[in-house]
């Protein structure tokens, strides 16, 4: 991908983005832990994508959360299928944004889920907060590929952000990426 | 910063062809991105993906299908390919295809395939892919089951996208 720059570059002030696509952290981990966290995410970024695999003990889903808000300000609708059947799905007011719909996230020895999640606009303080989640995992005979929707209803800007294994903790190997795109 | 985005190679058909094929993929980067925009030389052709050469059962599909008026989901065990998805005669086939995590050697290698649809018949696909290996990845080649061809035109892009 090709950075453009639509300014001068010496007509810029403060922050100066040179590229449009910038890893900023990645956790993997060795060992099974509840939940991933990104803390302190700058604000010079239009977009933000999370890009990883999974693995849950015990089943379960993945749950985002922002800002450590844990009130009932999210809402989520997800289409889903599993190999015989599709389907979809909504909930309001909910504590958290379902990331990986139950059945998502793989618990087979060296299988893992994959995901790659957009959150929108994260630092525009006019509206609220809008995600979008692509998830799946197939196990050779089962399996789920999910297509999930958000929303965070605050307007404060996206600082913290917090996946949760509502099982019994991500495995060993689960690795999350997070990414900022720019705005042109 | 360095970007994390980046164009490995690209590839579009002057000649018609079966197969599309992407070899010698460094290992150096977390995720690959396989963005493709094709058509069906002639009928309609199942479209698919094999890694690093192999045509064993060794791949595993759950999906997602909408012809406009109708939606399923289905799967495949113990494939021999990955499944992407169908592009009927004439329609120009656009999607992605993302590749987790490639070139770790601990686990088996998931791929989504979020946006697989057919232009002139309105369909569209999703799905997951498991290969049942722990290698690298090196090489992808974009296949169809019906030996058909891919028309003059058709164009596939790889991008390496790398972690910190």
């Amino acid at each position: 991908m090709t950075p453009i720059l639509g300014t001068i570059a010496s007509q810029i002030s403060g922050h100066l983005a040179t590229t449009s696509y910038q890893s900023i952290a990645t956790t993997t981990l060795s060992a099974t832990t509840a939940y991933i966290e990104f803390a302190s995410i700058p604000a010079t970024f239009r977009n933000l994508q999370i890009r990883g695999i999974a693995q849950g003990s015990g089943g379960g889903a993945v749950l985002a959360t922002f800002n450590s808000d844990t009130s009932s300000n999210y809402s989520n609708h997800s289409l889903y299928g599993d190999g015989g059947a599709i389907g979809a799905q909504g909930s309001a007011s909910t504590s958290n944004i379902n990331i990986c719909r139950n059945g998502g996230i793989s618990t087979t020895a060296n299988t893992f889920s994959g995901f790659v999640i957009d959150i929108l606009d994260y630092t525009n303080t006019n509206k609220y907060k809008t995600t979008r989640a692509l998830n799946g995992q197939d196990l050779n005979g089962s399996g789920k590929f999910n297509l999930e929707s958000g929303n965070w209803r605050n307007t404060a800007a996206i600082n913290t952000i917090r996946l949760t294994h509502n099982g019994s903790g991500f495995t060993q190997y689960t690795s999350f990426a997070l990414y900022g795109i720019v705005g042109a | 910063m360095a970007d994390a985005y980046t164009s490995l190679a690209s590839t579009t058909l002057s000649s018609t062809a079966g197969s599309i094929t992407f070899s010698s993929i460094p290992g150096t980067y977390t995720d690959l991105l396989l963005v493709f925009r094709g058509t069906c030389h002639s009928s309609s052709m199942d479209v698919c993906y094999q890694v690093n050469g192999d045509t064993g059962g060794n791949y595993g599909s759950t999906f997602i299908l909408n012809y406009g008026t109708s939606s399923s989901s289905g799967r495949e065990t113990s494939a021999t390919q990955g499944g992407i998805a169908t592009f009927n005669d004439g329609a120009v086939g656009i999607g992605q295809l993302h590749f987790m995590n490639y070139s770790n050697t601990t686990t088996y290698k998931t791929a989504l395939s979020p946006l697989f649809g057919d232009t002139s018949y309105k369909t569209w696909s999703g799905s997951v892919t498991t290969w049942r290996s722990t290698a690298a990845i090196t090489s992808i080649a974009l296949i169809n089951l019906q030996s058909r061809l891919f028309s003059v035109g058709s164009t596939m892009t790889l991008y390496g996208i790398k972690a910190a």
